[in-house]
């Protein structure tokens, strides 16, 4: 599928103590909600970082909406929402005074479209709570609510559905849909997640990282026919084994993914295959990197 | 300028507010009012110790810990073009609203002392370079102590330094006042003083707000 880009980077390179964030290309497709996967630790945070000018520090081109705007511009934050980690607010700061923070930081900030959303979202604005006595999910929610009261083109989330319980995941998903429902295709979503079941349901396209480095990506329709669940008899296990991706045994049979190139090789063994799901697809390839880095 | 002043109140406290921008100013006038009224003379040395206290104390509740290594970054300042600006206003503007009120509280003082005393031949000690002097005092040393104080983010350092400066700047006061050194001489040593904390204070702030970009 071809689409346009929201946005591009090339050799992005980024060195902590111990870790290497290293990937020579990424393109986001614009108009659709992409979901980056990986273990803790694999550099989703730093990524983000590097992608929306929190961190400044790295080697590499990274450019937005088809390689026309960068971030040195000055004009392409406008377009971009971000919600990120911990240290994001003030922490004595309350939500009138996010409320006039970001009208001073975005032109296209509403602010009765920001209380709307706290409204709707059940934040306790009114109880003049600061940030920092707010639960973990509330702040999600504070920050969420913060770039829908803007003009955005992107959203870029850091862990959205993390701190919130399944019902405001479920909501979240909801919004994400909504948001690009509205943009006729000019809009995009770009959100790290570790709840892929959740968020599978509005999840285009995803990138999964491993140790700084992106293993595997593609549209999920894609992965799903790349990539196939295999479920057999116990006995069948071991050849299985030397052919499936991933696999888990038990008394009663194995299960596991195997690539649908290789399906040929399973001929004779008494399988079922089924489509896996993102999540499935996700693990298969985290545990394949992580045991194959393990393993050196 | 409206917007700038906005910078600066967004990253105050509601308490702090309502007590630095307001109660205490008042307070300050209303003590120095019914000590002209009442006693026919100044608050001022009194009110020398307790500004500097104020000052250095409450800023913990406005950027207090800002220059700490591992504070809190404020990312959210950083998702646009302006939020550089904005910190660099709230910094400046800071600075300036402390200057004023100095200057406006001192000044009252002197003017309430001038006042209430004058129709009644009680001469005061304190002339307009005295009143400078305490008011350059109280900025200089408030200023220098939020500059040491937002390198930590601990209310017992604040409270410590805003102690040791309150003390400090009450004998300082009391030494020229008292004639033990040239006031004119004093104020533009405080000046030029006060004027270097202030764009020292503004500068490493900025650079450590703006190192959280490059893991500084």
């Amino acid at each position: 599928m071809k689409t346009n880009s929201v946005i591009e980077a090339v050799n992005l390179q980024k060195k902590f103590k111990g870790f290497e964030l290293s990937i020579p290309k990424l393109q986001i497709p614009g108009g659709f909600a992409t979901a980056l996967i990986g273990e803790n630790g694999a550099g989703k945070t730093t990524l983000l970082n590097l992608l929306t000018g929190i961190r400044l520090d790295f080697n590499g081109e990274v450019s937005y909406f088809d390689g026309k705007e960068k971030l040195s511009d000055g004009k392409v934050q406008e377009r971009i929402g971000y919600t990120g980690p911990s240290s994001f607010f003030l922490p004595h700061w309350s939500a009138a005074q996010v409320a006039e923070i970001s009208e001073l930081l975005f032109d296209n900030f509403h602010r009765d479209r920001f209380e709307a959303i706290c409204e709707e979202l059940s934040i306790p604005v009114k109880v003049r709570k600061n940030v920092k006595e707010l639960s973990d999910g509330n702040k999600m929610k504070l920050m969420l609510a913060t770039v829908l009261a803007r003009d955005t083109e992107l959203l870029i989330l850091d862990e959205p559905a993390s701190p919130l319980d399944p019902l405001m995941r479920d909501k979240l998903c909801d919004i994400i849909r909504e948001y690009l429902e509205q943009g006729n295709g000019e809009r995009s979503v770009f959100f790290s997640t570790h709840n892929i079941a959740d968020m599978e349901n509005v999840t285009d396209y995803a990138v999964i990282l491993e140790h700084g480095n992106i293993v595997e990506e593609g549209f999920v329709e894609d992965l799903k026919e790349k990539y196939l669940l295999v479920k057999g008899e116990a006995g069948d296990g071991e050849a299985a084994g030397k052919v499936l991706y991933t696999m888990s045994k038990s008394s009663y049979g194995f299960e596991g993914i195997c690539l649908a190139d290789k399906l040929d090789r399973l001929a004779g063994m008494d399988i079922s295959v089924e489509t896996p799901t993102l999540s499935q697809i996700s693990v298969a390839v985290m545990k394949a990197n992580t045991s194959l880095k393990l393993s050196r | 300028m409206k917007d700038k002043i906005r910078s600066y109140l967004v990253f105050a406290t509601r308490g702090y507010k309502i007590v630095m921008l307001f109660v205490l100013p008042v307070f300050l006038l209303a003590v120095d009012f019914m000590a002209a009224v009442f006693f026919r003379g100044s608050a001022m040395p009194a009110y020398i110790m307790l500004l500097i206290m104020a000052e250095v104390m409450s800023d913990i509740w406005y950027l207090g810990g800002i220059q700490e290594k591992n504070s809190q970054k404020i990312d959210y300042l950083k998702t646009s073009a302006r939020g550089m600006q904005i910190m660099k206003n709230a910094l400046i503007l800071d600075l300036v609203r402390r200057f004023v009120y100095l200057v406006v509280i001192a000044g009252a003082s002197w003017l309430f002392t001038i006042i209430f005393t004058a129709g009644e031949g009680v001469r005061t000690k304190l002339g307009p370079w005295e009143v400078l002097l305490a008011a350059l005092l109280i900025y200089t040393l408030s200023v220098l102590g939020i500059f040491l104080c937002r390198f930590f983010s601990y209310l017992w350092v604040n409270l410590l330094a805003a102690y040791v400066e309150a003390i400090a700047g009450l004998v300082i006061f009391l030494i020229a006042a008292e004639g033990f050194l040239p006031v004119i001489l004093a104020d533009i040593a405080l000046a030029i003083l006060g004027a270097g904390f202030s764009i020292l204070a503004v500068k490493i702030a900025m650079l450590k707000v703006e190192g959280s970009y490059y893991d500084k």
